[in-house]
């Protein structure tokens, strides 16, 4: 009796201790942090998949199950039309941004230029603003009848009509095209920087000139960063909400986007047809990223060699001044003339197409900032307020994530590592509006519906993945062995990461932050489907002033969400370093 | 104009529109004795207090309305400093796919909708959504609404005001300087090309219902979206959009705005009144009759019934009507004197309407394809 029981106790005590080594800090959050990402990421796609199968009938109350839906993305009258357009905007703007992107990153990183750095940081300010804000700048400015531009070609240069007109397809191609260029060109600037010059050299000195090297060898070189560039920028534009919204869609030309909006909690509202249409440009979204991430993102390593070199300075000669006219010219039309244009707006009591220097008034900064004042708009206050709440808590939640992902991807190996992989490249492929449809219909009979806390798990679930990014191309560069050393010393997993880690990755985390910080800030495609009375945004609340009250008041709203995302790049720029972001 | 003359300008309509509005606001905001409350009023009163707040979901009442809407409701009930007034602004559309959405699920932000959108108070009711209310002022509307054909469903659905679509221009626009509009046939002239704006059918059930009223009055609206086609009109749908649109001479002529939206523009700059017009149709004026209900399993239905109360009392409709320039169906109701001249007189004009709002719903399908065949 007594030795089966200790026999048994013996076989007993091998089993605890295979439990116990399972049960570690590591596995534990591993286990959690899956879970939280998976259910974060998977449910919302999951009940957007199988609302879209649900067919609403015409009292709007109930449903059954169908392929209605996915019919009428193709007999509507709209629908079709808007996912044509899309396409036109998406590619329009990828061919826009990529020329702009391209251009600016070889002169910023391979000629000679004059001040190209000190250009660089103002080349990638429009990353950080609003590109909703830069849409309703760019109508003010060049919109057909009430744009400034056309009224001074009128006034001053005696042009009859219009010369500009921004206000279609094109308006938007143009917008998205400047604001999204950064992408391409951050893509770009890093693979042209890390270049063996001696690729280069070797078609110099067999004949070749400045234009058929960069042709037949530069080009070819960088083809993988403008690849991806080029798609990253494709997707983003087909998931933009703000700017065809602003300057299409009253116009005439529907994207899908604003078609979605419209089903999801628009004028138009069929939530299910909503979710089907979100998950057609979600299908090819995803696939899109999933080709980048693939195919392309692998072999944009493959110019950097172990050789330390810097890379050739191209000599312009003449030219350099045509390139800085160029570089100055581009800042000048993304950056400083919309926000003229705005700040010109936002003084007048009423915008009547033309600068009325007797109506000029501080009034309207007055009704969108000063909550304490009774003709206070409450849309824009607290707009500002939860914007700044969101940022704040969103980027810090997201960064404390995207530590723990980032560790799991890349101390842990096997098949949760992949996966968490995988998941981390899923938001990135739906977007903001998309996820936000998922978001609504998941959480609805939740109690965090109509609080800030489904706009937070919107906003972190959506750019996650751009703080993990961030880490883990910080934490590729530190050995595993500073970690395996500290737990060999009998550090726990947790001292390891407190201890050694993290302070190894405080630049990374510190510049994912700032940068989520400036994303939450200006965020629209998630929230203007999730807010509600008491939970609007800062773009929110341009858009509410856009559509409830007119363009004086939503100019001067963009107005303070721009200078408050300028100060953010100031500071990013100042913590970060330049590196930061091209890294 | 010259500066001064505008200043001068400016003055005179200051000193005009001051006293009368700051007439209006003291006599609506001020408390009231106990005894000048309904019975209903009274009742409530205590359990509104309690619940400490009210959410208004719908797509009118601007945010300076709202505020002197939610400060004279405090106030007139005393309902204390803490008592928070929320007025949640969403298109005509979004406030009933926003309440059915909350209906199915079960769960409530807003305690009032109010939106003309007859179809979806009737569906609603049968299914139980509203709460049931004890008026002590309905009888005063009861009789305006049913004589205008107004939907209503009382004790769950009151209709507390109503308001008309009506050619809105500007007349400092070039080409617009002797427009003027009597009748669709004017808006409708063939020289107006690249001056008009559509009005978006496919999202609103008020621009809905009023082509369909149109319709049962005899108008051929085939004939009436040709003729507006070849306008080459830009396509919109909330009037505040389309109000900048005709503000800045983008499109100078709305067929379909409100003259609220022109009172809320000449508030901003009163030199807007002179250049800025509005017109009534001799076809017929289509009035839509906004329906207001508590919805069932809101947070806060005391305070909502109680401000639906208000709503139909005369100070609350003051306050609405120089707001918005709403009508209001209360009998004997004359509009305070700075309304009037954006107002017109229902008895002297020529009113139409749906002889059933709720089968209308069933044709919207039908008609905004017919809609979309001429303009997407």
């Amino acid at each position: 009796m007594s030795t089966q029981t200790l026999a048994g106790s013996a076989s007993a005590q091998p089993a605890t201790s295979r439990w116990r080594s399972l049960v570690t800090q590591e596995s534990v959050a591993t286990v959690v942090v899956s879970v939280i990402v998976a259910a974060a990421v998977i449910l919302p796609l999951l009940v957007l998949v199988i609302s879209s199968f649900r067919v609403l009938d015409t009292g709007g109350f109930d449903s059954t199950w169908g392929l209605d839906n996915y019919r009428t993305l193709y007999t509507d009258r709209v629908i079709p039309k808007a996912f044509v357009n899309t396409l036109i905007v998406s590619a329009g703007s990828t061919v826009l941004a990529t020329f702009f992107g391209v251009t600016l990153a070889w002169i910023n990183a391979r000629t000679n230029c004059p001040g190209r750095d000190k250009l660089e940081p103002y080349n990638l300010i429009p990353f950080f603003l609003s590109p909703f804000v830069g849409a309703i700048a760019w109508h003010n400015l060049a919109g057909g009848h009430t744009g400034l531009l056309n009224s001074w070609a009128r006034d001053f240069l005696g042009f009859h009509g219009n010369v500009l007109n921004v206000d279609n397809l094109y308006g938007v191609i143009w917008v998205t095209g400047l604001f999204f260029a950064p992408l391409v060109y951050l893509f770009v600037v890093g693979s042209l920087r890390r270049m063996d010059p001696s690729l280069e050299d070797s078609a110099r000195t067999t004949g070749a000139g400045l234009w058929r090297t960069a042709m037949t060898v530069t080009l070819p070189l960088v083809a993988p960063g403008i690849l991806s560039g080029a798609i990253i920028v494709f997707v983003t534009s087909a998931g933009e909400f703000g700017v065809p919204f602003k300057l299409s869609a009253p116009y005439g030309w529907q994207t899908l986007t604003t078609q979605i909006f419209s089903k999801a909690v628009g004028d138009d509202a069929n939530i299910n047809l909503g979710a089907a249409m979100s998950m057609a440009l979600g299908i090819i979204t995803i696939m899109l990223i999933w080709i980048q991430q693939r195919y392309i993102a692998p072999r944009s390593f493959t110019t950097v060699t172990g050789k330390g070199f810097r890379p050739n300075v191209i000599d312009l000669g003449r030219w350099k001044w045509a390139a800085l006219a160029y570089n100055i010219g581009f800042i000048l039309i993304s950056v400083v003339l919309p926000i003229l244009c705005l700040l010109i707006v936002s003084l007048h009591p009423v915008w009547q197409a033309e600068i009325i220097p007797a109506d000029l008034t501080l009034h309207n900064y007055v009704r969108v900032l000063f909550w304490w004042r009774p003709d206070h708009i409450a849309a824009a206050t607290n707009g500002i307020y939860n914007s700044f709440i969101l940022a704040f808590a969103g980027a810090t939640i997201a960064m404390i994530l995207s530590l723990v992902v980032s560790y799991m991807i890349h101390r842990t190996k096997g098949m949760g590592a992949r996966l968490l992989d995988f998941l981390c490249v899923v938001p990135v492929g739906f977007p903001g509006i998309v996820l936000a449809m998922g978001v609504l219909l998941t959480y609805i009979r939740t109690p965090i519906y109509a609080t800030l806390w489904i706009i937070l798990l919107g906003y972190i679930t959506r750019f996650f993945p751009y703080g993990q990014r961030n880490i883990s191309s910080v934490m590729l560069a530190i050995s595993e062995e500073l970690d395996q050393s500290s737990r060999m010393a009998g550090a726990s997993w947790f001292t390891t990461l407190r201890r050694i880690t993290i302070p190894l990755l405080k630049p990374g985390i510190f510049a994912g932050w700032v940068l989520l910080f400036i994303i939450f800030l200006r965020e629209l495609s998630i929230s203007i489907i999730l807010y509600t009375s008491g939970t609007e945004t800062l773009s929110v609340g341009v858009y509410y002033l856009t559509n409830y009250e007119n363009e004086t008041l939503t100019s001067a709203l963009s107005m303070a969400q721009t200078v408050v995302l300028l100060i953010c790049i100031f500071v990013f720029r100042r913590v970060a370093g330049r590196e930061a972001l091209t890294a | 104009m010259s500066s001064r003359q505008k200043a001068r300008a400016f003055f005179k309509i200051a000193l005009i529109a001051a006293p009368l509005t700051a007439a209006v606001l003291v006599s609506a905001t001020a408390t009231v004795k106990a005894d000048d409350l309904t019975p209903q009023e009274k009742a409530l009163v205590a359990a509104a207090k309690a619940e400490g707040a009210v959410t208004v979901l719908n797509p009118q009442f601007s945010d300076s309305t709202g505020q002197l809407l939610g400060e004279a409701f405090i106030k007139r009930y005393n309902l204390g400093p803490n008592f928070k007034f929320n007025n949640l602004r969403k298109g005509t559309g979004a406030t009933v796919a926003q309440t059915r959405q909350e209906i199915q699920a079960g769960k409530h932000t807003a305690d009032i909708l109010i939106v003309s959108a007859p179809g979806f108070f009737d569906e609603a009711s049968k299914r139980g959504a509203f709460e049931k209310l004890d008026s002590g002022y309905w009888k005063n509307h009861e009789e305006g609404v049913k004589a205008a054909g107004q939907y209503s469903n009382y004790p769950y659905v009151v209709v507390p005001f109503a308001y008309t679509f009506q050619p809105v221009w500007n007349s400092s626009c070039p080409g617009m300087e002797h427009f003027s509009a009597s009748s669709y046939a004017d808006v409708l002239k063939p020289e107006l090309k690249g001056k008009t704006i559509a009005s978006d059918l496919t999202k609103s059930f008020t621009y809905d219902n009023t082509a369909l009223s149109l319709k049962e009055a005899g108008m051929n609206l085939d004939d009436l979206w040709t003729k507006l086609k070849a306008t080459d009109p830009l396509i919109e749908f909330r009037t505040e959009a389309k109000m900048q649109m005709i503000v800045s001479c983008q499109r100078p002529l709305d067929m379909w705005n409100l003259t609220g939206r022109v009172y809320q523009d000449v508030l901003k700059k009163p030199d807007m009144f002179k250049i800025l017009k509005f017109g009534t149709y001799k076809e017929g004026q289509v009035m839509l009759g906004n329906q207001a209900a508590v919805i069932k399993g809101a947070p806060h239905p005391n305070a909502a019934k109680l401000f639906i109360e208000f709503l139909l009392s005369k100070p609350g409709t003051d306050i609405f009507v120089v707001g918005e320039m709403m009508y209001s169906f209360m009998k004997d109701y004359t509009p305070p004197p700075e309304a009037q001249k954006y107002l017109f007189d229902m008895k002297k004009t020529k009113m139409i309407g749906l002889k059933d709002w709720i089968a209308a719903q069933a044709k919207f399908k039908e008609l905004r394809a017919d809609w979309q065949s001429k303009f997407q």
